[in-house]
């Protein structure tokens, strides 16, 4: 089998390329940083078995940040037989020089250019024949999205595996004053058997710009590096010839279309405006949710009334007894109490699918930056937590992209307080009983206070944990595009569908266990779960919650979903039931409660694994207890003496 | 100048990039080089950070990050927020409206006038034998020229 890595900046379509040849369904974005590590799949082409390998997108090939580190420790470790280095037809600068870094590192390169079909939709020409002159190296024009150029990719990957065939890429000099400092390490490391497996000029080069993990490997032949002040120099002066170069090549290789305000700057214009950019984000997150539930919720309703004649038609066929209670409440009536929610939740990622999907998030980072900068943070930081609002796993493993060690450590504690889908069901429960006609409301405002505490403990944790040093931010922004509706169908269905095998396996587990804890010995008060619930119900006497809600959050830490099973079955039907039971403001206090408190056993073991060890995650337990137990104890205070 | 200084829709040239060696090398390879043409594109609420066009690719930078980027200005005439202390300037044009005129009058500043930067933040100038104070805000919308 043969392997062929993808290589390029973040967000020209790696890894659309990469599900385009291997048939793999990863989602793509449309923003900078969502392959995090690599993901290989595989094709066979014309009898031969092809390993590929999409890496993390990077703009050089230093060993800086975890992208950088993952990319370029796999090219140099690794040795894949082909190596496609891909750019965006549309704006190729970045691409090229991280093209001419890797062919000072690598054999075998050779070179994408991807969204053509955007370039010919723009009337750009590009000559394909100049790239492959200047550059020594097979170019391929490439559309992820019409699939025009795969086969010719292919069939170029097979050709370089065959003939082996070493691309010199001679024409390209630094100055003078580089090429002698070159000259002279190479001839120092000549006589150094073991570095062979290394191309000799990307040893010199690296050395020349003071690259740690390359000085340290010459430092063992006592091979020295400039000073730092010369190498800040070299540095500078490579990265300027290298840009040069490909401008110089650029301007034989590329018409340039005549400029107009292009639509996409016309957009950025008010989307990122000075004062209208924070209105229309609130404005954004507003709509978003107004879609999740104003226009999704008939289609729950529909579902809900399309269990309880389940349960009715079980009840009949199956007569009364242990076994119906167990399917019909059990089964039906908790993991049903879940599914109910199916449509809202896909509805709230179909919203965010889109926002990310036409480059939104990028730009709504850029405009509550200064505000992040505040807590310490960045907007990149913001983009992992705002895939939190999906599901908190994913939020906390995006932070790898975060190249600073303590702003990815705080990213990753305070990720649980933004409220995953899977708290949704219950405010969408609470909300409907309690705040009739103000649904909306009301949740949008936990939402909101779930940003706020997600802030607040951000400023906490720096204050407390680090002496706070606020972290760069560095980003690009895409273009805009509209999104392809396989793409965001891919979207909502990769993260529906995880949600829908909860349902099959951890929910339809705990729905079970709670039915059995519910009805022995005896259904009501006398049950196990009754004993459990009242263990910890003086615990939460204050908070004014009796002992099945208690026994819902207890399973709720389980999969926070199971809230609403469990409230189900404790208590048939809570819509009737609950009003008699607490009061509206405890209801408020308990969404809080629920939105706080401790992240899920999925969201744990990420903490666990991303965070390094137990430590970070019992501290985020213990931590995201005390903070929903206070909240959710002003709430009732407070509500106590107002109604 | 640092490249925090130059005006939003104006264009300057690189002259050196002074980042820490973690962060030089992605800042060099998005572009940032010297020698390089960067265009001001906008600012977020609050003014920080700022996109920059370089290259073809729009970045954000923090304005504490582009205070790194040494720049100088590429357009013959560009504002006078970012002139240079002790360097003499010729007013070209206004960008402002009727009321931005009027104060411009009234501090003896027309087109064809002769400004000698004092010192910045705000500025102080020599104009007509008279030093005059001109906001940050002001002095983005005189178009100057060296001479
Ligand atoms: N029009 C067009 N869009 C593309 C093409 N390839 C990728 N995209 C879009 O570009 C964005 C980034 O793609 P992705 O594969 O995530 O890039 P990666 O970061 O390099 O892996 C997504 O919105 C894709 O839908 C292409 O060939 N044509
Ligand atoms: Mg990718």
């Amino acid at each position: 089998m043969k392997t062929v890595a993808l290589v390029g900046n973040p967000n020209v379509g790696k890894s659309s390329l990469f599900n385009a040849i291997t048939g793999a369904r990863q989602y793509v974005a449309n923003w900078p940083g969502v392959t995090v590590s690599r993901k290989e799949g595989t094709k066979t082409w014309r009898g031969v078995e092809l390993k590929f390998v999409d890496l993390p997108g990077i703009y050089s090939l230093g060993a800086i940040s975890l992208d950088e580190k993952v990319t370029r420790g796999y090219l140099l470790r690794e040795h894949p037989d082909v190596i496609v280095v891909v750019v965006d037809a549309l704006n190729m600068e970045q691409g090229l020089f991280l093209l001419i870094e890797v062919l000072e590192m690598r054999e075998n390169v050779m070179l994408v250019v991807n969204s053509i079909d955007e370039a010919r939709k723009k009337n750009l020409r590009i000559d394909k024949y100049e790239l492959e002159k200047h550059f020594g190296v097979h170019v391929v024009f490439t559309s992820a999205v019409t699939g025009e150029g795969i086969e010719e990719l292919l069939d170029r990957i097979l050709h370089i595996i065959r003939k082996r065939e070493v691309h010199s890429f001679v024409n390209f000099k630094y100055q003078p004053e580089i090429e002698e400092r070159i000259n002279d390490i190479e001839k120092k490391i000549e006589n150094v058997k073991e570095l062979s497996s290394y191309k000799k000029r990307w040893l010199a080069i690296k050395a020349l710009e003071r690259d740690p993990e390359v000085v340290e490997i010459l430092g063992d032949y006592n091979i020295k590096a400039p000073s730092e002040l010369e190498a800040k120099k070299f540095k500078e002066m490579i990265a300027q010839r290298r840009y040069e170069y490909i401008d110089s090549v650029l301007r034989e290789a590329m018409s340039i279309p005549t400029k107009k305000m292009s639509l996409s700057e016309a957009l950025d214009h008010v989307i990122t405006h000075k004062f209208l950019g924070i209105p229309i984000f609130l404005a954004m997150m507003y709509l978003a949710f107004s879609f999740t539930f104003d226009v999704m919720s008939p289609f729950s309703d529909l579902i809900d009334r399309g269990f309880s004649a389940l349960g009715e038609w079980m009840r009949t066929i199956m007569g009364s007894g242990w076994v119906t209670s167990l399917v019909v409440n059990g089964v039906i009536g908790g993991v049903g109490a879940v599914l109910v929610f199916v449509p809202n939740i896909f509805g709230m990622f179909l919203a965010l699918g889109f926002m990310e999907e036409v480059g939104y998030l990028p730009r709504a980072a850029f405009v509550i930056d200064k505000l992040m900068y505040k807590l310490k943070l960045s907007g990149r930081s913001f983009m992992s937590l705002i895939l939190g609002f999906g599901c908190n796993v994913p939020a906390v493993m995006s932070t790898r992209g975060i190249p600073d060690y303590r702003e990815r450590l705080i990213t990753i504690l305070v990720s649980p307080f933004i409220t995953c889908s899977a708290r949704l069901p219950t405010y969408i429960l609470l909300a409907g009983i309690f705040f009739k006609g103000k649904e909306t409301v009301v949740i949008f405002s936990i939402y909101l206070s779930s940003i706020v505490l997600t802030a607040i403990s951000a400023t906490v944790l720096n204050k407390v944990l680090f002496k706070g040093q606020p972290v760069p931010l560095v980003m690009e922004l895409p273009r805009y595009r509209l999104p392809s509706a396989k793409n965001l169908w891919l979207y909502v269905w990769e993260r529906g569908k995880h949600f829908l095998e909860k349902a099959g396996t951890i929910i339809l587990i705990s729905a079970i266990i709670i039915w059995f804890l519910g009805n022995f010995p005896s259904a009501g008060d006398n049950s196990l779960a009754a004993d459990l619930g009242k263990i910890f119900e003086p615990i939460f006497r204050p908070l004014g919650y009796d002992w099945k809600m208690v026994t819902a959050l207890i399973f709720g830490a389980a999969a926070k979903e199971v809230v609403v099973s469990t409230f189900q079955m404790m208590y048939g039907n809570p819509a009737e039931v609950l009003p008699s039971v607490i009061t509206p403001y405890m209801a408020l206090s308990f969404m809080f409660f629920v939105m706080a408190y401790m992240p899920c056993f999925a969201t744990v073991a990420v903490i666990k694994s991303e965070a390094g060890g137990w430590k970070w995650a019992t501290f985020s337990i213990l931590y995201s207890l005390a903070v929903a137990y206070t909240i959710a104890l002003l709430i009732s205070l407070v509500g106590r003496l107002i109604w | 100048m640092k490249l925090s200084e130059a005006a939003v829709g104006t264009k300057v040239k690189i002259v050196s990039v002074n980042f820490q060696p973690d962060l030089q090398g992605r800042i060099l390879g998005l572009g940032f080089v010297p020698g390089t043409i960067v265009e001001v594109v906008r600012e977020a609420p609050f003014g920080d950070p700022r996109v920059y066009t370089v290259h073809g690719k729009m970045i954000t930078l923090r304005n504490s990050e582009a205070d790194l980027i040494e720049v100088q200005p590429v357009e013959r005439s560009f504002p006078l927020s970012m002139a240079e202390v002790g360097k003499r300037y010729v007013v070209k044009a206004f960008l402002g409206g009727p009321f931005f005129m009027s104060r411009v009058k009234s501090m003896g500043l027309y087109i064809g006038s002769l400004i000698e930067v004092r010192s910045k933040f705000p500025i102080t100038a020599l104009v007509d034998g008279r030093i005059i104070r001109i906001g940050m805000g002001m002095a983005e919308k005189i178009m100057v020229e060296e001479i």
